[in-house]
């Protein structure tokens, strides 16, 4: 029984697998989740301080890119390649560029002043700054 | 993509410097495909009037009327001034390309954007992509509701995106010109209104080879386009002067038959849709200034990668030149007869997602035509040109 509570509880633990949106740690805008949703969504195309964003993403089919689809700007895979055919198509943005590894985008956000991406809370260092979790 | 981002970083890490310097000089090539099969279950022919007067039915299975192809380009030549280009290839033109798209864009700040060029005229809600399939949940815009007879302009545009704390307003000023000749949307129109030729035996064998050209100056717009969270509500109003001219079979281009003539036009289109919890609501309307009124009304639902869809669209003409029971009852008074184009469509609909890229989608199209005027192949020359037609499609984008 109590084995068997003690498995309950290590069940109801949370799991330690946040994910994060991190911009360079020498950006000092202000930026919320929602600044987040409309800079990937191309609604906002700099951070509130005026400096342009690079919103960087993974390779479809990439499991925190679904993640962050979803939670984040409330997008399936097909809405969100519908949602950006839209705006590609009449010239009116480019999608998000991708990086094809969670290291890849630690070293480019925290290279980049302008650009901002997310993965899993341990990649986080020093050069990057975490603005949400997801 | 790939090797851009690799190239970045290795860029990064030599340098130091921000890595995107080297994407802004990037270019970039999409594209996107519909492959639209269908054919008529009821009646002597459907057509969906879409993009220069594409989507005809009549016999057999037609794999080409709507059918196409675009291929874009997108060359970032500075950090702040791009050029992009589309040409399509549409089954209707026998797949010749034509240049829809050719533009020059210039971003004053990172909300501010001058164009110039070659663009997309932007009445309608889905002007801008309606050729791009996979953007939309049926088969095709229902195109009762989408009938202007010019699709693109030359000119210049300003975009401003306003972005306040509950939304985003985009504000578009363009203005232009264009010269269509011929209008292939209103030649066709014109061709199966008064024009068709029978055989002996009463059958259809064709129409006459008349031509209308219509130029389209001094037009300026407006469109209003705003989203709050699941919620858009777009306003647009065009005005300008247009020249319609029609030229009966062998008159062109020394004998026009009649028209010539500037005149004043406007233009206005309204429409609101809901994005919510994967029910996909919108209803447009729009007025031709002393041409037509149309409308249209949809619901979809997402399932999953399943998306069923149901539409209404709506057709009101202002014309009363042909008396009821079609060309063969000969014409009426201008201003006191009954209505020549008159005529709606019930839409019914399946979208299956093969991928986030590639969607497949099946309707069926039940048209009713109430006016005078033939609006498709009528056999028996009554002016009743009733339909109904089902269609597959094959959307991509690449």
């Amino acid at each position: 029984m109590k084995k068997l509570a003690l498995l309950c509880l290590a069940l109801a633990m949370p799991v330690s697998a946040a994910n994060v949106v991190i911009v360079n740690a020498n950006n000092a805008s202000a930026t919320d989740m929602d600044t987040v949703k409309r800079i990937y969504l191309g609604k906002l195309k700099a951070f509130p301080d005026g400096s342009k964003a690079l919103p960087l993403t993974y390779d479809q089919g990439d499991g925190t890119r679904e993640t962050f689809n979803t939670t984040v700007l409330g997008k399936s895979e097909s809405q969100y390649s519908a949602f950006w055919s839209k705006l590609v198509f009449t010239g009116r943005g480019t999608p998000p560029e991708t990086v094809s590894s969670q290291a890849e985008m630690v070293k480019l956000v925290g290279t980049n002043p302008n650009t901002i991406g997310f993965v899993d809370e341990s990649q986080v260092n020093d050069t990057v700054k975490v603005v949400g979790t997801f | 993509m790939k090797k851009l981002a690799t190239c970045c970083t290795a860029a990064a890490v030599l340098t130091g410097l921000p890595a995107f310097a080297q994407a802004n000089d990037d270019f970039r090539i999409s594209g996107f495909a519909s492959l639209v099969g269908g054919t008529v279950v009821d009646g002597d022919g459907y057509w969906a009037r879409l993009p220069e007067a594409a989507g005809q039915y009549d016999t057999g299975l037609e794999f080409q009327t709507e059918s196409r192809l675009g291929l874009q380009a997108r060359y970032q030549a500075g950090e702040k001034l791009s050029l992009t280009a589309q040409a399509i290839f549409r089954g209707i033109n026998d797949f010749e390309p034509t240049l829809e798209w050719l533009y020059a864009s210039y971003e004053i700040t990172p909300s501010l954007e001058l164009n110039a060029g070659r663009m997309r005229l932007p009445v309608y809600h889905f002007s801008d992509y309606m050729d791009v399939g996979i953007a939309y949940p049926w088969l095709r815009v229902p195109s009762d509701a989408y009938s202007l007879a010019v699709t693109n302009y030359h000119g210049i545009s300003l975009r401003y995106m306003l972005d306040w704390d509950a939304g985003t307003t985009n504000f578009l000023l363009y203005g232009g010109q264009q010269d269509t000749d011929p209008n292939d949307l209103i030649t066709t129109i014109e061709q199966y209104k008064t024009e068709q030729l029978y055989n002996d035996n009463g059958g259809f064998r064709g129409v006459r080879g008349i031509r209308t050209t219509k130029d389209y100056e001094d037009m300026k717009g407006i469109v209003v386009d705003t989203q709050i969270d699941w919620f858009n509500l777009r306003l647009s109003y065009l005005e300008g002067r247009e020249n319609f001219t029609f030229y009966a079979e062998g008159g062109y281009p020394s004998t026009p038959l009649f028209g010539d003539e500037w005149v004043d036009t406007q233009f206005i289109d309204v429409s609101t849709s809901i994005d919510y919890n994967n029910w996909f609501f919108i209803a447009e309307w729009n007025e031709y200034d002393n041409i037509y009124t149309s409308w249209f009304t949809s619901v979809a639902k997402t399932f999953g990668d399943w998306t069923p869809y149901i539409f209404y669209s709506n057709f009101e003409g202002e014309f009363r030149f042909i008396a009821p029971g079609g060309i063969s009852a000969g014409f009426e008074d201008g201003v006191t007869g009954t209505l020549d184009d008159d005529y709606n469509s019930i839409g019914v609909g399946l979208r299956y997602n093969i991928n986030p890229r590639t969607a497949l989608k099946f309707e069926i199209t039940d048209f009713n035509d109430d006016g005078d005027a033939a609006v498709f192949i009528d056999e028996d020359q009554d002016g009743d040109t009733d339909a109904t037609a089902v269609a597959i499609s094959l959307d991509l984008v690449f």
